[in-house]
């Protein structure tokens, strides 16, 4: 082997050390991830009044650090229906805030939002009321409140889940898939 | 250039071979042996050893290299008698069936005689000689398992368990310990991909492995300061230097999940290239393609996987010493599976009762996967330094790309890795084996690498960084006739850069920090008679924080739990003591070893208070340190019963104990053991060393798991029983094929392993029966 064969093996070699040379780790990344920042609901009397609305932000996200209280007192009245819509929002980046309902809706058949009541009586969320994908089954985005003309006045809670079916089929939607993208416990009172 | 060129005319030859191979070879041709002599202990090259043809009556002598050629033989099988200074002579029986194969023959010292072993037939990984609890894989023990990933080819090894992610991720843990703290040695070269992540697999292409080391307990003195637990040396076969073409196809079928692989190699002793000379050089490429894995019950959907790997090796010796180039890829594609992917605590909970979705089988591939790419380069020479002795040099440059994809969260994007990762690392290291001072053999070496670690996904997992490292490292054995001792240290430095990362939740900052430390370690062997030997070591080692363990932060899809890293975490050490007895005699090849492993500053993962988000509650962990204690007792041997009956067994115990708080630690290997019963049948005209094997595999349930996690519930003990049929070679139409059926889990058994990390959801993989199918080209060729 000469010295020029071992020149030529070796600017091969340094050739191909030459494409590693972009492992500057300098430069910014990015964080992209896409999230659920802000859940949003909206409930309107069937009868006309005032709307209610409520936020929760976690302005992390999936980080460490606890959602904010919510912004508003759900407060029912007896008697009342309720038109609802919710609203899931991704403020990371506030001059690009993007609408996750959009999305939500467009993939209706792997969605579903469960409104679980607790602590009230006589405050239902009718599986009925809600909007439904292409196969029938319930989704969730738009829903009502029925409050019962005789419920009990008392304060307690309504769970949001957003439920995301994508290995188990969403069939009519009845049973919560095993990925959640949204969980939030809403307080909530009957005057 | 030159390389594109090589690689053409390799690739020229190869297609060649692959036509020609096609014809059958005529049965009574004649052939050639290659082999190489080497000292049974060290591997190391004996030259000038006599090698004597029996039949033929004919003496050829080995090169410097140990390597012996002899042509034209007629007969089908023969006898070697192989004799070197201050060996002992040693009877071989080679047949036709190793043509085109290196036939490896190791001596061993005159004083420490122990009987032949034929080739071919399960070599004894009893060598009397050295302290530390070693084992060895042989080609003979790989080609059985070719196929598989490597930590399911290391299964078998006592002391050796496997993380598992279904069969598509195997993680290997050498005495309960794993990731960071074992160093896989790949040629030479440290394997450096995300190697911290439980479900970050050795990117190996299983294909390429001629023989595996496994040394149990720390390797720091010449591995680097994070060989804590233990290393892997995988080393693939050397550029070829016999002349002519050879080769192999080799086909495997697996039944379970319905994988088919195959790998198809040329090489070439002595090319004579323009400029370069003569050269040996070597290409293989191979696939694995699978789709869902089978438990007893159900399918494991999406937990396929397509491999594709390539390699590439050129070598040349001169009266200066050997310089060999080599390239090789590995790209893999794996779906993980979907139960097991879930989102939140509650998911979890609901996963678990639920059980598995029925799903048909399928190759598709779906979110949640991962996609790997591991290129690599390496250049080592050997250069002859007179008297000082033999100078080691190797450079390797790899990237290691890992991108990894959620099916979560993130609607619309889901084309898009979640994470993505890639780290560029250089290393160079150089090894004086100086010429024998008295009795005194030694090694002493610098060892550099520089690291970048660049973040391309969607997310943040760990910040990028920037590491270098830098070691000096001593290593002496002297052999006093009463004893070997052996000795050694290393003094480690690592340099290590974090940048900055702000986000709403993720707050990293620019910071730089050293850390730098001594390990060092001592061992002594001891012969007891002509049939015994009894070893120990000691050892002081330390491992740096990784960036992972320091800076993680977020939830780990899969098992939903949230990882939290602390910057301040300081270095671990540990503190080593292992004793192994060893038989070596005519009918009984045995080893026992007990060892301890005390680590103060131990990182593992602590359970803190649930983290709450808008995505609802996860069960939170912190990286935290505590003093940990590993114990445990290994056994492992052969005893031939009968003539063609072996009996082979192994097994481990060990205890992993938090030693501030006296609970177990989490993630220890349960207690397990194995018996095989092999017999050997005898030839035929069309077959030659047939055999059948009977294996039993015995687990203890792991009811030593720390409380207060449901990731930690016990796992139920099992028993398995694996059946198979092989031989060294058959003779169809003339042409040398090698064939072996396996079925592993002959009952369909339904179990859980305790490190299987879809233990929570489902069961692990049900009965596999697997083909395996070798052609070996170049016989007669």
């Amino acid at each position: 082997m000469t010295a020029s064969s071992i020149v030529r093996a070796l600017s091969a070699i340094i050739l191909v050390a030459a494409f590693s040379a972009c492992d500057d780790p300098t430069d910014p990344v990015a964080n992209e991830q896409e999230l659920i920042t802000d859940v949003t609901i909206t409930l309107t009397p069937v009868g006309g009044g005032a709307a209610i609305v409520s936020t929760i932000a976690d302005p992390d996200g999936a980080g460490p650090n606890p959602p904010n209280a919510q912004t508003a007192a759900i407060a029912l009245e007896p008697g009342v229906t309720y038109d609802g819509e919710i609203e899931f929002l991704d403020r990371q980046n506030p001059s690009a805030v993007e609408d996750i309902t959009a999305e939500v809706a467009e993939e209706a058949d792997e969605h579903r939002v469960f409104y679980t009541v607790n602590g009230l009586t006589g405050v239902t969320v009718p599986d009925a009321s809600m909007d439904t994908d292409s196969n029938g089954a319930p989704v969730g985005l738009i829903f009502q409140v029925v409050v019962d003309a005789g419920a009990a006045s008392g304060s307690g809670s309504i769970r949001v889940v957003l439920s995301h079916y994508d290995d188990a089929p969403k069939g009519n939607g009845s049973v919560p898939s095993d990925e959640t993208d949204v969980d939030v416990t809403f307080t909530a009172s009957v005057n | 250039m030159m390389l594109t060129r090589l690689t053409f005319r390799l690739l020229q030859a190869f297609v060649i071979t692959l036509l020609v191979s096609a014809v059958p070879v005529a049965a009574q041709q004649p052939w050639s042996l290659t082999g190489r002599v080497v000292d049974g202990t060290t591997g190391a090259p004996i030259p000038a050893a006599r090698v004597h043809w029996v039949e033929g009556d004919r003496d050829v002598l080995a090169n410097d290299d140990g390597r012996f050629l002899v042509v034209d033989i007629h007969h089908h099988r023969v006898t070697l008698l192989v004799e070197a200074l201050g060996y002992a002579a040693q009877t071989w029986e080679v047949s036709a069936d190793m043509a085109g194969i290196l036939v490896e023959i190791p001596l061993t010292d005159e004083a420490l005689r122990l009987e032949g072993i034929e080739v071919g037939v399960r070599q004894s990984a009893v060598d009397l000689r050295v302290p530390q609890s070693t084992s060895r894989l042989t080609p003979a023990d790989i080609v059985r398992e070719r196929g598989q990933t490597l930590g399911e080819t290391l299964r078998g090894v006592e002391g050796v368990s496997i993380i598992q992610y279904g069969p598509s991720i195997a993680k290997p843990v050498v005495r309960g310990l794993h990731s960071q703290r074992i160093v896989v040695m790949n040629d030479g070269v440290r394997q450096e991909g995300q190697q911290w992540g439980s479900e970050h697999a050795p990117e190996i292409d299983v294909f390429d492995v001629n023989e595996i080391q496994i040394i149990r307990g720390p390797g720091s003195v010449l591995y680097g300061s994070d060989a804590l637990g233990g290393v892997l040396r995988i080393e693939p076969a050397e550029a070829p230097s016999e002349s002519g073409f050879a080769g192999e196809t080799v086909f495997n079928a697996f039944s379970n999940n319905r994988q088919y692989s195959g790998s198809a190699m040329l090489e070439h002793g002595s090319l004579d290239l323009p400029l370069l000379g003569m050269v040996g050089g070597r290409v293989r490429a191979s696939a694995r393609k699978s789709g869902d894995a089978k438990t007893a019950d159900y399918n494991l959907t999406n937990t396929g996987f397509n491999e594709f790997n390539l390699g590439m090796t050129v070598g040349a010796t001169r009266d200066w010493g050997d310089l060999e180039v080599d390239y090789s890829r590995f790209d893999t594609q794996i779906g993980l599976f979907k139960g097991a992917h879930v989102g939140n605590f509650d998911d979890l909970l609901r996963a678990m009762e639920q059980g598995p979705t029925l799903t048909d089988f399928a190759y598709t591939i779906e979110n949640p996967r991962q996609e790997v790419t591991h290129d690599a380069v390496r250049v080592n020479s050997h250069i002859h330094a007179g008297g000082a002795g033999t100078l080691e040099t190797t450079y390797a440059f790899q990237l290691n790309r890992r991108r990894e994809f959620d099916s979560h969260g993130p609607l619309a994007a889901q084309a898009r890795p979640a994470f993505g990762l890639d780290l560029h690392t250089h290393t160079v290291e150089s090894r004086l084996q100086h010429q024998p001072i008295g009795a005194l053999e030694g090694t002493m070496g610098l060892s550099v690498m520089r690291q970048g670690n660049i973040s391309k996904g969607k997310a943040f997992l760990i910040p990028q960084y920037r590491l270098y490292t830098g070691a000096l490292f001593l290593s002496e054995e002297a052999d006093l006739g009463w004893a070997t001792l052996s000795g050694g240290a290393r003094y480690e430095l690592r340099w290590q850069r974090v940048y900055e990362f702000t986000d709403a939740s993720i707050d990293v900052p620019d910071e730089t920090k050293t850390y730098d430390d001594v390990a060092a370690a001592f061992g002594i062997s001891v012969p007891l008679g002509d049939f015994w030997s009894i070893g120990a070591t000691t050892g002081r080692a330390w491992r740096a924080p990784n960036v992972n363990e320091r800076y993680s932060q977020g939830v780990h899809h899969g098992t939903a739990q949230y990882e939290l890293g602390d910057p301040t975490l300081a270095k671990e050490r540990t503190w080593n003591v292992d004793a192994t007895l060893r038989h070596s005699g005519d009918r009984v090849n045995a080893q026992l070893a007990a060892y301890r492993n005390a680590i103060s500053g131990f990182i593992y993962l602590e359970p803190r208070a649930p983290v709450l988000s808008i995505r609802g509650a996860y069960p939170a962990f912190e990286y935290a340190q505590t003093d940990a204690v590993v114990t445990g007792l290994e056994v492992s041997g052969e005893v031939n019963l009968l003539a063609g009956l072996e009996l082979t067994f192994s097994g481990a115990l060990l205890r992993g104990t938090d030693d501030v708080t006296d609970t177990p630690l989490y993630d220890m290997p349960a207690d397990r053991g194995t018996v095989g019963l092999r017999f050997n049948l005898p030839d035929a005209s069309w077959v030659s060393r047939p055999f059948v094997n009977v294996g039993l595999t015995a687990v203890r349930q792991q009811d030593r798991v720390p409380e207060g996690t449901i990731y930690a519930l016990p796992t139920d003990g099992y028993q398995l029983v694996d059946l198979e049929f092989g031989a060294q070679s058959f003779d169809i139409n003339g042409r040398r094929v090698d064939i072996g059926l396996e079925m592993k889990n002959l009952f369909d058994t339904a179990y859980r392993d305790y490190l299987s990390r879809y233990k929570l959801f489902v069961d692990d993989p049900g009965r596999d029966i697997v083909l395996r199918v070798r052609v070996p080209l170049g016989a007669g060729f």
